[in-house]
């Protein structure tokens, strides 16, 4: 089985690099998991298909409510390398991603990371304010750029601590590329207390995550013109990246993507499908539909190949406006909504 | 008219009883199915079954000693449980003999019925917008009762100047073994179908000490019987979603029971799943276990089997205990959450 795993992951490392048939992978995986990860043998029983006969299209893809219920993966936990975290909340348990080996994050990492580095021709100063944690994807990913496209000086600050960084960007001289998520965006903006920190031209800052858990919540396309007009930068420099604990692969919003004027639009990775879903039936809707986001990620080897989300999208071939959560129901008084209990 | 504190409450419950009581008004049914969008039927089970028309003497004493007394109290309604104003009113009478009622903007058909139908007590209503509500000048020693979610709740708090009890969001979760979820299936389904999980007596989490087989297999059979007389209500589109994800998130994890008009999800480890007449069910060891597991403050109840209700007592000294299948008709002994409340022997 691990040997199998193996070629698998071998096989999307390639697809990676130099490109392939993503419905053959798909398929392959698809059948991979359903024969060392009982779950989603069941799930594929309950919902009476079988990735031996049936395409993947067709298959169900796994909730990331699962991720926090019970362990997604095809091997034991004694072979685990990494183990990342989804977001703390008040009560809930938080939801965990295994990974046997992190060789094919590191693939789909670096290369779905390309468009970001595209304008920087030699290693960059970079500044994640991110906390540097040992159980994060996000921060694993983070670590992967600092060491390989970052300079000297690149380095890592907590978002509790804001000094260095605006210390850090202050002094600066030569063009950097700032890292950060979307709260420690806002509340390095509310440090400067309205003041601008112009960064050196061709400067470029990363926007990714969301406010799961925090107080204050600025609507994307607010924050994007918040980062464009602290920095002084133009729009075009403000990218985003999306990634979820749950899967492997990115989705990157840059100049090259046709981002409008109040929504990020991504684009999926080559090794990545995103599906709009009807919520009522989590069918696959046409191209252009608003529905709930199934991700389909190859780089999934020994997890989900296919994840089901909340996160409301419409797909345009390979161009994905994330929208967010969908809208919940109506609050009915003291009803507990999950949310609220589980974040 | 000035009443003694006891009077007040019996007069409104008298008031009641003739207005949802036996040979009430179909259209009152009706409307109120509409404005909650349960079914019919289960708006009158509910009436049948939860509604506090009958308090024995020693509730309304246990409620009395409770109370404290206020100049004034102005009670905040939310739009969860149709039927609660009725207790959310009587133990704000028992606390003053000047009581303003603001009902929920989206369901105030129970609460005006009951005002109008208890003029005696010269209740006042409020239909004022939550935002007027800081502005509203209260006596001093006055207080406000507010029931509903947090986002309400947090607003109300920031009011100072009155005695303030906020009853937030909550759920209801069961503890038991295999045979006591067998023995109360059909009860626990009603407890469960009443009000389609809107209000937080409602069972969410079944813990079994033991397997869980048969109480699943009970269950789904009891809540099935109960979903042929008692239709779930219509879903909004986020809730039919939500349901979808977990269940697959329960196949997945390990099973998941649908109904036409439930949903069973069968987990390895206590969670809470959407609303909608969807209960989860998971095995713990002991009752120590399944006590360490509810230590969350989002609970407000406990359904528990006899044989473990002194230990749970014991361990949720502020929450609600009833036995399993009568978590939805606490006595009429306060309000239905009690964690806001110190325990009637610290008073």
């Amino acid at each position: 089985m691990i040997a199998e795993a193996d070629a698998l992951h071998a096989r999307v490392r390639g697809l990676i690099a130099h490109g392939g048939d993503f419905d053959v992978l798909a398929r392959d995986l698809a059948r991979f998991q359903h024969a060392h990860i009982p779950g989603y043998a069941r799930l594929c029983a309950a919902r009476g298909v079988d990735p031996a006969h049936d395409p993947p299209r067709a298959l169900p893809a796994v909730p990331t409510e699962a991720f926090r219920i019970t362990r997604v993966a095809s091997y034991p936990a004694s072979l685990d390398a990494a183990v990342f975290l989804t977001s703390g909340t008040t009560a809930g348990a938080r939801g965990s991603h295994p990974m046997r080996t992190l060789a094919t994050y590191h693939a789909a990492a670096m290369r779905g990371a390309e468009p970001l580095f595209a304008p920087f021709s030699a290693r960059v100063r970079m500044l994640a304010i991110a906390p540097d944690a040992p159980d994060s994807s996000l921060s694993q990913m983070l670590r992967w750029f600092l060491a390989e496209r970052g300079d000297e000086g690149s380095r890592f600050v907590s978002p509790d601590d804001l000094g260095p960084a605006i210390e850090l960007l202050s002094d600066t001289r030569a063009p950097v590329l700032l890292l950060a998520t979307a709260f420690a965006y806002v509340h390095l903006v509310d440090s400067l207390q309205g003041r601008a920190l112009a960064l050196p031209r061709g400067s470029r800052a990363m926007q990714t995550g969301g406010f799961k858990g925090r107080t204050r919540e600025v609507p994307a396309d607010v924050l994007r013109q918040m980062i464009g007009a602290t920095f002084e930068l133009p729009r075009t420099e403000v990218v985003g990246e999306y990634g979820m604990t749950e899967l492997t692969s990115q989705l990157w919003a840059t100049p090259e993507t046709g981002s409008t004027e109040d929504a990020w639009i991504y684009r999926a990775p080559p090794w990545m499908r995103v599906v709009a879903c009807d919520p009522q039936t989590l069918a696959p809707l046409p191209d252009g539909a608003r529905g709930i986001a199934r991700f389909e990620d190859l780089g999934n080897v020994e997890s989900a190949w296919a994840i089901q989300t909340a996160d409301e999208v419409v797909v345009r071939g390979d161009r994905v406006e994330i929208l967010g959560r969908l809208p919940g129901a109506t609050p009915r008084g003291c009803s507990l909504a999950i949310e609220e209990l589980l974040g | 008219m000035r009443m003694p504190p006891r009077l007040r409450v019996e007069t409104l419950i008298v008031a009641a009883r003739r207005t949802f009581g036996p040979g009430r008004d179909e259209a009152l049914i009706q409307a109120l199915a509409a404005e909650s969008g349960l079914h019919p039927s289960n708006v009158e089970r509910a009436l049948d079954r939860a509604l506090e028309l009958s308090p024995t003497e020693a509730q309304l004493e246990a409620m009395l000693a409770r109370a404290p007394q206020r100049t004034a109290v102005m009670v905040i309604l939310a739009a969860n449980v149709f039927l609660a104003p009725l207790r959310a009113i009587a133990w704000a009478l028992a606390q003053s003999d000047r009581v303003i009622v603001r009902p929920s903007r989206r369901a105030p058909t129970f609460a005006r019925a009951l005002v109008a139908a208890a003029p005696a007590l010269e209740l006042e209503l409020a239909e004022v917008d939550p935002d007027a509500i800081a502005e509203l000048a209260l006596p001093e020693g006055a207080a406000i009762h507010a029931y509903g979610t947090q986002r309400t709740l947090d607003a109300i708090a920031a009011r100072a100047g009155v005695a303030l009890e906020l009853h937030g969001p909550g759920f209801g979760a069961m503890i038991g073994g295999p045979e006591d979820y067998v023995a109360a299936a059909t009860e626990i389904a009603e407890d469960i179908a009443l009000f389609d999980q809107a209000g937080c007596l409602s069972p969410r989490l079944a813990l079994v000490i033991g397997e869980t087989g048969p109480a699943v297999d009970a269950l789904h059979r009891a809540l099935t019987s109960v979903g042929d007389e008692i239709p779930r209500r219509t879903l909004e589109p986020a809730e039919t979603a939500a349901l979808l994800q977990s269940r697959d998130a329960a196949s997945f994890a390990g099973r998941a029971l649908e109904g036409s008009e439930h949903l069973i999800l069968e987990l390895p480890r206590a969670t809470l799943a959407p609303a909608g007449r969807v209960l989860v069910i998971a095995s713990v060891a002991s009752v120590e276990e399944a006590i360490a597991r509810l230590q969350i403050a989002e609970l407000a109840t406990i359904g528990v089997a006899g044989r473990y209700e002194a230990r749970v007592r014991a361990a949720f000294p502020r929450l609600r205990v009833s036995a399993l299948g009568e978590m939805q008709r606490p006595p009429l002994d306060g309000p239905v959450d009690l964690r806001v409340l110190p325990p009637l022997t610290e008073r």
